[in-house]
């Protein structure tokens, strides 16, 4: 009787290939991922050898061998999908555009925060000092969130700027400038332009006044109501040029009754080198536990 | 008296006492600016008379008050 040889009618699934097996046509096999069937018996032709291996199912690449530690992330490079290890804390994703590889960057930023403080006790004055540093930065942003002590006398009680030097408040008689403070109360709206921050003339004076309470009114020793502000500072370390600020504020009553603002600008009329800046209140009150000053820097 | 400092050695602020010149200069400070603010608060109300009486010395000229205030701006104060 004659014989038909039907070959295999299914793949012979021989599992991994070993050196040691004698493979005999379609019996399939795993290699590094990737299925093979064989095309002619052999034994010790590992594949992907052509005379002997056909592939049948191509692998893919591995992740969970390629991607190994919390953070890694894939791409792709010129040749297939590659990990790119996690950076350190804060760096973001920089594509290096079409044809390049992506990679880790750190985020520069023109606007710096060098110094932040909430004051932990009342005090009769906040300073900051030693963050100027004029060859990285052109100006300067202090903020403040103030507000007179609890219990103390808000009557005349207006804001007052030093610049410190050598780390102290200089009260040399260096300052000029000029603010116009204005807004709505009981009394009606006001309107009241101040030279050199207090007098009304022009001599230099031994500080700034960067806010004004409206004559009789007090300022916000019970209420909820703060004053706010920015001042900008040039160049403060120069020895070449007098100090020029300019600032911006707002300000309220205790009971909310009225409220103001205003803007200024001023000149310390001194070519020393200054090293900071401070606040205190013009009448003596302390500024009170919680307020807050920041110091920001521009770079050039 | 205390300051509270703000610098890299203590960028948390710290409580330290003012020095005694600084102690000097604040205080120096607190009495100047009241000697100001009485003098700027007298200046003021000195200007608020004259301009009461001036404003009085048109209207006894003849002005009605509408034409008082065209010439010099004062409007006196509504009573309330």
């Amino acid at each position: 009787m004659a014989t038909i040889n039907l070959g295999s009618i299914k793949f012979n699934w021989k599992g991994d290939y070993a050196a040691g097996t004698a493979y005999a046509v379609d019996d399939v096999v795993n290699s590094s991922g990737t299925s093979y069937v064989c095309i002619a018996a052999s034994t010790g032709n590992a594949p992907p050898n052509a005379t002997y291996w056909n592939i049948m199912a191509q692998g893919g690449t591995d992740l969970t061998s390629t991607l190994t530690t919390q953070g890694d992330i894939l791409y792709r490079d010129a040749s297939g999908l590659q990990k790119l290890g996690a950076g350190t804390s804060g760096q973001v994703l920089q594509t290096g555009g079409s044809g390049a590889n992506p990679s880790w960057g750190t985020v520069s930023s023109d606007f710096v925060k060098l110094a932040s403080t909430s004051l932990g006790s009342d005090a009769s004055t906040v300073s900051l000092d030693g963050y100027y540093d004029d060859t990285t930065y052109s100006h300067y942003i202090a903020e403040w969130k103030i507000r007179i002590a609890s219990g103390s006398s808000g009557t005349d009680a207006h804001l007052n700027f030093r610049t410190n030097t050598s780390g102290s408040p200089s009260s040399a008689t260096q300052y000029s400038g000029a603010f116009n403070h204005f807004g709505n109360g009981g009394g009606g709206d006001f309107n009241d332009i101040r030279a050199n921050s207090l007098a009304s003339n022009w001599s230099k004076r031994d500080e700034l006044q960067v806010s004004n309470t409206w004559n009789e009114h007090d300022l916000y020793t019970t209420g909820n109501v703060w004053n706010r502000g920015l001042m900008k500072i040039y160049e403060p370390q120069s020895t070449s040029y007098h100090k020029q600020f300019t600032w911006e504020n707002s300000i309220g009553s205790n009971d909310s009754s009225w409220t103001g603002g205003g803007f200024g600008h001023a000149i310390y009329h001194s070519t020393t080198a200054t090293t900071g800046l401070s606040f205190h209140f013009q009448n003596g009150q302390n500024v009170r536990s919680g307020s807050t000053i920041t110091l920001w820097g521009v770079k050039k | 008296m205390k300051k509270w400092l703000v610098n890299p050695e203590n960028p948390n602020g710290v409580l330290v006492n003012l020095t005694e010149q600084e102690v000097s200069e604040f205080n120096t400070s607190k009495e100047k600016a009241s000697a100001l603010m009485t003098q700027m608060r007298a200046d003021k109300q000195a200007r608020k008379d004259a301009q009461v009486s001036g404003n009085q010395k048109l209207l006894d000229l003849g002005l009605t008050q509408a034409e008082a205030t065209a010439l010099t701006g004062y409007t006196p104060p509504v009573e309330e």
